[in-house]
């Protein structure tokens, strides 16, 4: 009888020591970045109107909200603010989960108190503002050299509602 | 500012002295005898005695002895029950003048089969009495396994989940830091919700405090008000035994590394300790326990080091006044782990003020006097002051600046209960709360509420048993731009069936007012900003359930099996659902908890416990114990047309207990199905990374103990705990990876 409960406990410790699962870190889909450089040109906007300045990429064009977008997860935003008054801003864009195609990548401005709406598109990646280019990212790619020229003078066509 | 312990004494007072006069004594009977165990003729000392359908009943005594005086004339059922001993049912008749003297023998069997549950109706009742579900824990099935807190003993509850601080009776709920339990906590009789945030603290007691926990699955509010919309969790502490009762639990063990580099921290380990003592003089009993535990975590800052104190003091001044009084104390000083830094860094913190650490405080003293007027007429006044208090604390201080919040939650309620007829029980009561906040998040609040209830019972009306009740509450705080009034109305019914199964239904409304925290908190702090909302409303809930179960015993040679199994079948639906969102407010984006949704959770339930083996001086009930669980969950929130965040829709446990001439083996199994929907805000604004990955649940827990009586003739054990053996890696919450596997080893003994 102790023979037999002795084989068990010996049977379910190699299935215990075998067993191996759940959340692996290793499996999680590699992050991809987006990095590059914001041009600006133009005269600065005064500086009661820029409370924020972000590099906002989404995979649909054209949006109709910024934050509408970010939440629903169809938008991700770079994670430091852009430096207001400088001519030339490095930045990095994080992407969780690739592979994702971005078909509108843009500086965005807020401008006004309200999170929600108070936002104007100032650049957009591409070489026409108004045919924006589209990214795909795969996945742990590092995508340099996604410049935008933000011309505060000219801005470009605006989606937002 | 009002002092809830000064409304206490005030309280107290005015229910003694409204105290009304009692009924008319009529020619009564007595009923006197013994129980003794089957086998052996051994005297059973504790076994419960009832008469069904009656205030009546009493305990035995160091003799196996017990006495019922004043028993009005007429036909009784009788039932007898002690944990691990097959309840006995024997009708009786009495005549005016009687006295009837019986001895009653007990067959032993396995813990758990035979229960009587006080939670479904304020009073003593057979399982089989109840119209709703509920489930027991009984003390020895958890202080066995190492286990230091409460929510460690409700995961294993079939159709019960935790969520960090929240827990989810039958889907319930879902996860919002712990504030605003859908669930009641009550201990003794009195709740246990903190006052600012109505918040269920697993580790307030130690466990070698608690006798038994009940969970009562379903909506509550008719007897209990507010936050018994998801069920009720019902801590009974133990009782002072007939003969001094010395108890000590010691434990320690270390954590499993990781099987990714990324998450290993170096050898971390856990160790504990319990002590306790218990004993009653004649009519004065006394239970005192304590406990500490130091765990070093997992993870970096999320190490603990807690004490936990209880006191029950309990005085007999005739056989029909029993007056209790409750204390204790916890002190918990922690690291303020709120999430991780990413997946990939899952034992790092990721909230930005991960360098504070937490203490916690809790603090609660409570009275209850129970007089049985009459064989008619009983009633119980019940006072309890709870008190909370967490602060931050930076390792050199600025403590003042960082978020604090002390509360006093003080509850009086007086219970009436009595027989009108033979087969018509009725309980009435009244209940106030006074919740007093005192806090940097929340500032100086206070919330009121007062309670009304009533319910009647014709349950020894077999085979049919009808229960109506119903409660009105009124809830205000202070602040808060509405007042709320709320009437839980409740019916169930019972059926026990010619063929032998036992058929119940019962449909309830509940509620819960929204509490201090969830209407006025004002915070920054983990990356999150949180924002009042005085605006907040309570949520409703409407509950069903259908119910069936039967037992069967089977002898085949000198083999013997049990089959006990419980199907429901359930739907609650919700309304005014309080949940955070996450909104704009004043340009920023904060949390915000409103009245957002609809909700319905349907779903079904089946138990299926059995015991079988052959019989052996060590085991006379059997060799092996099995028992399983499966909710099938379908949560949905009516309003997105979506499921409910962070529920499961499958939930199952399955465990096995081999009992062995020098001890025992068993083996648990716990899954739950994946988490159908998370807050998706929390991944698309950064705010936690690697938010929403989830996988399903598969814990397996592992015991081999070896009892010195068995082995040794020494009152020891000695346990060797595994948990988490396939070493599992999950989250319950988002951003916080559950624990690895542990290797633990405990001495324990008692004498």
């Amino acid at each position: 009888m102790q023979g037999r409960v002795l084989s068990g406990v010996l049977l379910l410790g190699s299935l215990v020591g075998g067993c191996t699962g759940g959340l692996d870190p290793t499996q999680l889909p590699r992050e991809a970045f987006l990095r590059g450089r914001v041009i600006f040109r133009g005269t600065w906007p005064p500086a009661d109107s820029v409370l924020d300045l972000r590099v906002v990429a989404f995979q649909h064009y054209p949006p109709r909200n910024v934050f509408e977008e970010i939440v629903s997860g169809r938008a991700v935003f770079s994670k430091e603010r852009l430096p207001f008054n400088v001519e030339l801003a490095p930045y990095e864009l994080t992407v969780e989960q690739p592979p994702v195609v971005f078909r509108y990548i843009i500086v965005a401005q807020q401008y006004g108190p309200d999170l929600f709406r108070h936002w104007r598109v100032v650049g957009v990646y591409g070489r026409d503002s108004s045919q924006p280019d589209s990214l795909w990212v795969e996945p742990g790619e590092v995508y340099p050299g996604v410049d935008i020229v933000v011309d505060f003078d000219h801005l470009p066509p605006q989606p937002f509602e | 500012m009002v002092d809830p312990g000064r409304w206490g004494v005030h309280i107290g007072l005015g229910m003694l002295l409204a105290a009304g006069p009692l009924l008319a004594q009529q020619p009564t009977a007595v009923l006197q005898g013994h129980v003794v165990e089957a086998p052996t003729g051994q005297p059973l000392v504790g076994a419960t005695i009832r008469l069904e359908g009656t205030l009546l009943g009493a305990v035995t005594t160091r003799q196996g002895s017990f006495l019922l005086r004043g028993v009005p004339p007429g036909e009784y059922v009788l039932s007898v029950s002690m944990v691990g001993y097959r309840a006995l049912r024997q009708a009786v008749r009495l005549q005016p003048g009687d006295t009837l003297r019986l001895r009653l023998a007990l067959e032993p069997q396995p813990v758990g089969f035979s229960e009587v549950v006080v939670t479904a109706a304020k009073r003593a009742q057979t399982l089989q009495e109840a119209p709703v579900s509920i489930a027991t824990v009984e003390a020895r099935a958890f202080q066995e396994r190492s286990w230091s807190r409460l929510d460690e003993v409700l995961r294993t509850v079939p159709g019960v989940t935790i969520s960090r601080d929240q827990v989810s009776i039958r889907g319930s709920s879902g996860f919002a830091f712990g504030v605003g339990s859908r669930t009641l906590l009550l201990v003794d009789g009195i709740p246990l919700l903190s006052g600012d945030g109505g918040e269920l603290k697993y580790d307030a007691l130690p466990l070698l405090a608690v006798g038994r926990v009940e969970i009562l699955k379903g909506a509550a509010s008719a007897l209990y008000g507010t936050a018994a919309l998801g069920g009720v969790i019902h801590v009974l502490t133990e009782e002072p035994s007939a003969v001094a009762r010395y108890r000590f639990r010691l434990y320690g063990g270390v954590y499993g590394r990781p099987r990714f580099a990324e998450w290993d921290v170096g050898q971390r380990g856990l160790w504990g300790l319990d002590l306790g003592y218990g004993q009653r003089w004649g009519s004065v009993g006394l239970v005192l326990s304590g406990a500490t535990v130091r765990d070093e975590s997992y993870r970096s800052a999320g190490d603990s080091r807690r004490w936990q104190l209880f006191g029950k003091l309990q005085w007999a001044p005739s056989a029909a006044s029993t007056v209790t009084a409750v204390g204790f104390y916890a002190d918990d000083d922690r690291g303020n782990w709120i999430y991780w830094a990413s997946l990939r860094r899952a034992t790092a913190p990721g909230n930005p003020d991960s360098a504070q650490r937490v203490r916690s405080r809790k603090a609660a003293v409570a009275t209850q006097w129970q007089q049985l007027w009459s064989g008619y007429l009983t009633s119980t006044l019940r006072c309890g002051l709870y008190w909370t208090d967490f602060a931050n604390t930076e390792p050199g201080g600025h403590a003042d600046s960082l978020p604090q919040s002390t509360a006093s939650a003080l509850s009086a309620e007086w219970q009436w209960s009595g027989q009108l007829h033979p087969q018509l029980l009725w309980t009435a009561g009244l209940h106030g709360l006074l919740n007093g906040v005192k806090s940097v998040l929340y500032g100086d609040r206070h919330q009121l509420m007062g309670a009304l209830y009533g319910q009647l019972e014709l349950g020894a009306m077999r085979p049919v048993g009808i229960t109506v009740g119903a409660r009105l509450d009124w809830e205000r705080t202070e602040g808060a731009s509405t007042q709320a009034v709320e009437a839980s109305p409740r019916i169930g019914l019972t059926y026990a069936s010619w063929f032998g199964v036992q058929f119940r239904a019962t449909l309830g409304r509940a509620f819960r007012a929204p509490t201090v925290a969830e209407r006025f908190a004002a915070v920054r702090a983990a990356g999150f900003t949180v924002s009042p909302n005085p605006e907040l409303r309570p949520e409703r809930g409407w509950s069903a359930e259908l119910g069936a179960m039967d037992t069967l015993w089977l002898s085949l040679w000198r083999w013997r099996l049990r089959l006990f199994a419980d199907l429901a079948l359930f739907q609650s639906d919700y309304y005014d659902f309080i949940e955070p969102r996450f909104e704009q407010s004043e340009g920023a984006v904060v949390v915000r908890f409103a009245n957002l949704t609809r909700a319905r959770v349907q779903g079904a339930e089946l138990i299926l416990r059995t015991w079988l083996g052959p019989s052996a001086p060590w085991a006379p009930a059997g060799m092996l114990q099995l028992e399983g669980g499966l909710t099938m969950l379908e949560p949905r929130d009516l309003r997105q047309n979506d499921w409910l965040r962070y529920r499961a829709r499958r939930l199952f446990t399955i465990s096995g207990t081999l009992l062995l001439p020098w001890g025992e083996l068993q083996m648990e199994y716990r899954y739950q199905s994946r988490v159908e929907r998370v807050d998706e805000e929390l991944r698309n604004l950064q705010l936690i990374r690697n938010a929403d990955v989830r996988v399903p649940v598969h814990v397996l827990d592992i015991r081999a103990t070896v009892t010195g009586a068995r082995t040794l003739g020494l009152p020891l054990a000695l346990t060797l705990n595994v948990r988490n053996a396939l070493d599992y890696y999950y989250t319950e919450v988002p951003g916080t990876l559950a624990p690895p596997r542990q290797l633990l080893l405990q001495l324990s003994g008692e004498w």
